[in-house]
C-alpha cells in the first residue's frame, strides 16, 4: 500500500471495496427532489426505530398467555424507559402504515413506478405487505382483550375461504382456537420470519433506488436538468423530516402513552372485537359481502385482485407518460382508492360491528361494562386487587360490593377523606357523574 | 470530500459546509433520541435496586445440631413478571455457643455444591477438592474465601435465614 492510499483512508477501501456505500451517498439527485421524497427515508428511519425498540421489548417479553400480559406490565413499570420504548413501538407501527401509504401514493401520482423503476415498485409492494403482516402479528402480543379479539376476528376471516378455509385457519392459528400456540406462532413470525424477509427486501429496494436514481419531476425527464447532491443536502432534509416524525411519536407517547387495556379473556361475551384502525377498512368492507357467493368474493378475490393489480401495475401501465394531468384514469383510480379506504375506515370507526353481544345501551349490564372500562382506564388496579389482579397498595376490592352502598362508593371515589379521614387514596373528582355512577355499578357487582 | 470542496468563500462551499454540519447535527440528535432510551432499556437490570432480603423460615431449631445439616426449603420469589417458588439448600451448623450458622451450599471457588464429610469433619467440594471446616474456614484446596453465609435469627423456636453475605466479609 502506498503512502498516498494510507493517508486517503485507503486501508479499508482496499479491503472492503468501499465504492457502494460511498456511491450511495455521493450521488446526485434531481434538483426538484424535496419534501415529498423524504417519505421513503422517513419510512426507513421508522423501520430502524421499530427494530431497535422491538429488540428491547423482546428482551422483556414472554410469549405465553399466562405471562404475556404481566411481562408487558413489567416493561411498563420495571424497565428503564420501558413506557417510552413501548410507546415508540406502538405509535411507530401506526406511523409506519401511514408513511408507507403516503410514500406509495407519492410514487403513484408522480408515475415514478414506470420504466425503468418497475421492479423498485414491485419490491415496494412486497414491503407494504410485510409491514401489514408485522402490524397484524404484533397486535396480538400484548394479550389484551382488544388484541386477542382482534386476532380472533382477523384470523376467522381466513376461515371463510371456500374449501380451504378450515385448513388455512388451523395453519394461521396453529390450533383450533387463538391460544398459546397462536401466540408463540405470531411472536416467531413477528420477530424472526418477517425481519428476515424485511432486511434483504429493504436493501434490494435501496439498491434499486440507487441504481435508477430518484425520478425527476414528471415532464422533466428529457431536458438537461439541474441536480443536487444526495449527501449532505437531501439527506439532511430526510433526517429533518425523520426528526419531526420522531418528535411527534414522542409527543403521542408523552400525552397518551399506550392505551391501558384489560387482560385477554377468551370467555368474555360482552367484548366488542374491533381491529386496529389500519385494518378497519377491510373489516368494514366485509360487511357488504354476505352469503355463500359474495363472502368469498370480498374475503379472497377482492384482496387478492387488489394486491395482484398493485404488484403488476408497472407491467400493465407501460405508457411512459408520467404527468398526472395526462393520466386521468390512473388519477381517478388513485382518488377512488384513497376515498374508499378513508370512507370505509371512517364507517368502520363509527359503526359497532354486527353480531356482537353488546349489552343494549341504557341496560344495567351496559352500565357495569362501562364501569369496568372506567376502572381500567383510571388504573385502579395500580393500587387495588380484584380477584387476584392488581397491586395491593390500597384495600382489596374483590368483595367491595358487599360492604358499601352505591352512594358511599361514589362519595369515596369522588372525595375519599369525606368518608374516611385517614384515606390515602387520591380524590378522583375529575370523573364525570355518568362515569362515577358506572364505576359504582361495576364495584357493586364485586361481592 | 475535502479534496473537491470549492475554495473558501465560495457560496456553494458554505452551503455544503452548512448541510454537512446540519446532517451530522441531525444524525447525532436522532441517534441520541433513539439510542439513549434503547441503551437505558438494555442496561435496565443494572439500575434495579437490590431486593430487600426477607426472613425465611428454615425449620424448627430442634432439627439442627452440631453436626451440619442440609436444610431444604421452598419459598416464593418474584423473578421479573413471574412468581416462582425457589428451592434452596443451605447448611445449618449449631455452634458450641448455641448460635446457628447458615451457609450457602455453593463452594466459593467456582460455585459447585459441596457436601459434609462426617469422617473428616469437613465440608468437601467434589469439583476441585476445596475443603472447609464447620465454621466455614478454608482448610484446603483452591477456594479463595470462607463459605458464603446468611444472617440467622431464632423466633419462637424457629430458625430464620436473612440477608446474604460473602464469606469473610
Amino acid at each position: 500500500m502506498t503512502q498516498a492510499q494510507q493517508s486517503n483512508g485507503g486501508w479499508l477501501r482496499e479491503r472492503l471495496g468501499g465504492g457502494l456505500f460511498g456511491g450511495f451517498l455521493n450521488r446526485t439527485v434531481p434538483d426538484e427532489t424535496g419534501l415529498p421524497h423524504t417519505l421513503g427515508s422517513a419510512t426507513l428511519f421508522l423501520l430502524v426505530v421499530q427494530v431497535v425498540t422491538g429488540v428491547v421489548l423482546a428482551m422483556n417479553y414472554s410469549p405465553a398467555p399466562e405471562h404475556a400480559y404481566d411481562s408487558v406490565s413489567y416493561i411498563m413499570t420495571q424497565v428503564i424507559f420501558g413506557p417510552g420504548l413501548r410507546g415508540l413501538h406502538h405509535w411507530g407501527s401506526s406511523a409506519l402504515v401511514i408513511l408507507v401509504g403516503l410514500h406509495m401514493l407519492r410514487v403513484f401520482i408522480w408515475g415514478s413506478y414506470k420504466v425503468p423503476r418497475e421492479v423498485t415498485w414491485m419490491v415496494g409492494v412486497a414491503l407494504l405487505l410485510l409491514i401489514m403482516a408485522f402490524a397484524f402479528t404484533g397486535y396480538l402480543l400484548p394479550w389484551t382483550q382488544r388484541s386477542y379479539w382482534a386476532t380472533v376476528v382477523g384470523t376467522k376471516i381466513v376461515g371463510t375461504v371456500p374449501l380451504l378455509g378450515n385448513w388455512l385457519l388451523q395453519v394461521v392459528r396453529g390450533e383450533a382456537d387463538v391460544g398459546p400456540v397462536t401466540l408463540v406462532r405470531f411472536y416467531a413470525i413477528h420477530v424472526l420470519l418477517l425481519p428476515a424477509l424485511l432486511v434483504p427486501l429493504v436493501i434490494f429496494h435501496l439498491y434499486l433506488v440507487y441504481r435508477h436514481s430518484i425520478a425527476p419531476a414528471p415532464g422533466n425527464e428529457s431536458t438537461a436538468r439541474k441536480t443536487k447532491r444526495f449527501y449532505p443536502d437531501q439527506l439532511a432534509e430526510d433526517l429533518g423530516v425523520s426528526l419531526v416524525i420522531l418528535l411527534i411519536l414522542f409527543g403521542l407517547t408523552w400525552i397518551w402513552g399506550v392505551p391501558t387495556e384489560v387482560r385477554a379473556d377468551p370467555s368474555s361475551t360482552t367484548y366488542v372485537p374491533r381491529p386496529e384502525w389500519y385494518f378497519l377498512f377491510f373489516f368494514q368492507l366485509l360487511k357488504y359481502f354476505e352469503g355463500p357467493f359474495w363472502e368469498p368474493v370480498g374475503v379472497v378475490l377482492l384482496p387478492l385482485a387488489v394486491i395482484l393489480l398493485l404488484f403488476v401495475l408497472p407491467l400493465l401501465d407501460r405508457r411512459p407518460e408520467r404527468r398526472p394531468r395526462r393520466r386521468p384514469y390512473a388519477m381517478t383510480a388513485a382518488g377512488v382508492g384513497v376515498v374508499a379506504i378513508a370512507g370505509l375506515t371512517y364507517l368502520g370507526g363509527v359503526q359497532a360491528p354486527p353480531g356482537t353481544r353488546l349489552a343494549p345501551a341504557g341496560s344495567s349490564q351496559a352500565l357495569v361494562d362501562r364501569g369496568h372500562e372506567v376502572f381500567v382506564t383510571n388504573k385502579c388496579e395500580g393500587c387495588h386487587v380484584v380477584k387476584g389482579e392488581g397491586t395491593d397498595f390500597g384495600p382489596e376490592l374483590t368483595h367491595v360490593g358487599a360492604r358499601y352502598t352505591a352512594d358511599k362508593l361514589m362519595a369515596l371515589i369522588h372525595n375519599p377523606t369525606s368518608v374516611n379521614p385517614q384515606a390515602g387514596m387520591p380524590a378522583f373528582d375529575k370523573l364525570s357523574d355518568a362515569d362515577l355512577k358506572a364505576l359504582a355499578a361495576y364495584l357493586l357487582t364485586l361481592k | 470530500m475535502t479534496s473537491n470542496a470549492p475554495a473558501a468563500g465560495d457560496p456553494s462551499g458554505n452551503r455544503r459546509t452548512f448541510f454537512t454540519r446540519l446532517f451530522y447535527g441531525l444524525a447525532g440528535l436522532l441517534g441520541a433520541l433513539v439510542g439513549v432510551p434503547v441503551l437505558g432499556g438494555v442496561l435496565s437490570p443494572a439500575f434495579r435496586p437490590a431486593e430487600k432480603a426477607q426472613w425465611i423460615a428454615v425449620g424448627p431449631i430442634s432439627r439442627f445440631g452440631a453436626e451440619p445439616t442440609l436444610a431444604h426449603h421452598v419459598h416464593p420469589s418474584d423473578e421479573g413478571w413471574v412468581n416462582v417458588t425457589a428451592e434452596m439448600l443451605v447448611w445449618v451448623v449449631k455452634t458450641p455457643q448455641g448460635e446457628f450458622r447458615i451457609f450457602d451450599n455453593h463452594c466459593t471457588h467456582l460455585g459447585c455444591p459441596y457436601h459434609w464429610d462426617p469422617s473428616a469433619q469437613r465440608f468437601a467440594c467434589p469439583c476441585h477438592n476445596g475443603m472447609f471446616d464447620a465454621t466455614g474456614k478454608v482448610v484446603g484446596g483452591p477456594p479463595p474465601r470462607p463459605l458464603d453465609y446468611y444472617e440467622s435469627k431464632v423466633e419462637a423456636g424457629t430458625l430464620y435465614m436473612g440477608p446474604f453475605h460473602r464469606g469473610g466479609a
